[in-house]
């Protein structure tokens, strides 16, 4: 196969897969009725039901998980590039943590406030302090900047317990839940918040996407190319971060996606990030909703999806880490 | 073109100064090389003349503009870098390495056009290594790696194009490859042309003009065969060095060595 038919294959994989998805589900409905549902040709007493089920649970939970996987995926992708460094993503790096504070805040004490403004608060100081502590001798090494992550994610995992311990029970059990990284909730609501959060931040990667290569090249040799660093650098990290900050508040911390895709996308394509970043998205869509599926369908209880990518994700770095050991501990 | 007056550096924290009062010009279509003992502050003034490092006092002109005046776009469209081999993060390919030239003329929005394409071959054409266009540059010898890095700074279509130590880490096969090539293509576009060496006879082969640099100052400054001999090489690196002819050339040694 052509890297060109590959690349196709992968633009399509959202569609194909998301459209087998709908088929699936804990409640039987006949393909041919979901085919008629879809059509708008099933009629009678039992198709509002059945409509139901297909059209506000299955449609807008892979909608969701579609937008969700997407926008964690071209995040890390653009995480990677910036920081040169294909071991980190939004969660390695603490973003998700920072997000995951800022939503058990607002869900605890301010619940007046849409839980989006302090996800991304949140999201912003997480990744500012990891970029600082990882900073203190001039250019950034990779593992100094995966140690800051840790550091990072484990404060904010702290004080996110802080926050359970302090709420009522009521909020408690809504943070729990909705920490643990899941679907399950979604409805047409989320879709649109996600859709256009996560759009506003895609906006930006997708047309600048050709210069995260020489970003890529390291602060100095970036800004000989004709980079305006800070600026430039400021847009991409923002708008990773606006969009990992949406993903948690619509479904919880879900990490690994953005740390294999784009891997698996280069793998297939290659580095540049003209065709790594749109072929992130389409194939982080594509394996979120996949891993949903498998989420909603491998049991009868409706597992987190973040359980199964963590099964996978945490092998899968470890793998990476094996491949790239001598490049990552010289740093 | 490049003039430097009375630049002095010191670092932030630090008393030590690095650079002291140094002055010297570039001559359209030369090729100067600065050449210097380790701390002498080659690699100090290199960094400021690139704009990398911001001067603690002094002058950086560049025609007639300052060059702190300058953006780094700016910059980028006036003076080409080729950095000290290094590895890259990812893998690309040589003709995506060499697209990077393109940075400062592609827009912010924009990915690079047909032109860019077409003058990033051209530029692999002129360092002759178009064979290895769709390589994965980190599987390509040092020597072809320090050819990417010239075939870069020549696509972005630069009057001057600096280069760091740029045979540090090649055999010297490699050495003398990238220093003919960089001499030929000058002479082709009538680039005028800067590098560091640490080789007086590399430096007395092929550059026009040299400046010696020692303990932060400028030695001495001019025509290479005039400035790289055997007296002032031997007072700044501290050896009895003597000239040898052969042939019509003219080569450094240690004494008693030839």
């Amino acid at each position: 196969m052509t890297k060109s038919s590959k690349s196709t294959l992968i633009y399509l994989s959202p569609l194909i897969v998301g459209g087998i998805a709908l088929f699936m589900g804990a409640y039987a409905i006949a393909p041919s009725d979901v085919l008629r549902i879809l059509t708008g040709q099933l009629a009678g007493e039992e198709a509002e039901t059945l409509k139901a089920i297909v059209l506000s649970i299955r449609l807008p939970r892979i909608l969701l998980a579609g937008i969700v996987g997407l926008g964690l995926s071209v995040s890390g992708a653009t995480l990677q590039g910036i920081f040169r460094n294909p071991l980190v993503d939004p969660y390695i790096l603490g973003i998700s943590s920072g997000a995951a504070l800022g939503c058990a805040v607002t869900i605890g004490f301010l619940p007046w406030l849409p839980v989006q403004v302090m996800a991304f608060a949140g999201g912003l100081l997480a990744v500012s302090l990891a970029f600082a502590m990882a900073r203190t001798q001039g250019e950034i090494t990779r593992l100094a900047l995966i140690l800051s992550g840790v550091i990072v994610s484990s404060f904010f995992t702290a004080l996110v317990s802080a926050v359970k311990f302090l709420v009522d029970p009521h909020a408690l059990q809504n943070i729990v839940y909705w920490l643990m990284g899941s679907f399950a909730l979604a409805d047409w609501q989320m879709v649109t918040i996600a859709a256009i959060g996560i759009g506003l931040g895609a906006i930006p990667l997708v047309a600048m996407r050709w210069r995260l290569n020489a970003l890529s090249m390291g602060e100095e040799e970036a800004r000989l190319l004709g980079v305006n660093l800070r600026r430039e650098r400021f847009i991409f990290i923002a708008s990773a971060t606006l969009i990992a900050a949406i993903a948690v508040s619509v479904s919880g911390i879900i990490g690994w996606i953005g740390l294999m895709v784009p891997h698996l996308v280069r793998m297939v394509s290659g580095p540049n990030h003209k065709s790594l970043i749109p072929l992130s998205m389409a194939g982080g869509a594509a394996v979120m909703i996949l891993s949903d599926t498998i989420a909603r369908d491998l049991t009868a209880f409706d597992l987190p999806v973040g359980i199964i990518t963590a099964v996978i994700g945490a092998p899968f770095f470890f793998y990476l880490m094996k491949r790239q050991s001598s490049q990552l501990w010289r740093g | 073109m490049l003039s430097v007056t009375g630049l002095n550096f010191t670092h932030k924290s630090s008393t030590r100064q690095i650079l002291n009062q140094v002055c010297f010009a570039l001559e359209p279509g030369q090729l100067t090389v600065i050449l210097g003992p380790n701390g002498s502050g080659k690699t100090t003034l290199f960094k400021c003349l690139c704009g990398l490092w911001p001067t603690s006092s002094g002058s950086i002109k560049l025609d007639s503009r300052e060059l702190t005046s300058l953006s780094s776009a700016e910059l980028a469209r006036i003076v080409a870098v080729v950095p000290q081999d290094h590895e890259p993060p990812f893998a690309y390919s040589v003709l995506d390495a060499v697209l990077l030239g393109r940075t400062a003329r592609v827009g912010l929005f924009a990915s690079p056009g047909s032109l860019d394409y077409e003058l990033a071959e051209a530029a692999l054409e002129d360092v002759g290594i178009s064979h290895l266009k769709d390589k994965p540059y980190t599987q390509i010898s040092g020597g072809e790696r320090q050819l990417t890095l010239v075939a870069r700074a020549l696509a972005q279509d630069t009057p001057l194009m600096f280069l760091d130590e740029p045979t540090s880490h090649l055999d010297y096969r490699n050495q003398t490859r990238v220093l003919t090539t960089v001499r030929r293509i000058m002479a082709e576009k009538g680039l005028t042309v800067l590098m560091t060496l640490h080789d007086p006879n590399l430096a007395l082969h092929y550059a026009d003009r040299a400046v010696l640099l020692e303990q932060g100052r400028v030695y001495c400054n001019g025509p290479a065969h005039e400035v790289i001999t055997a007296e002032n090489l031997s007072r700044m690196y501290d050896l009895s060095l003597e000239v040898v002819r052969h042939d019509g050339g003219s080569f450094i040694c240690l004494k008693g060595a030839a």
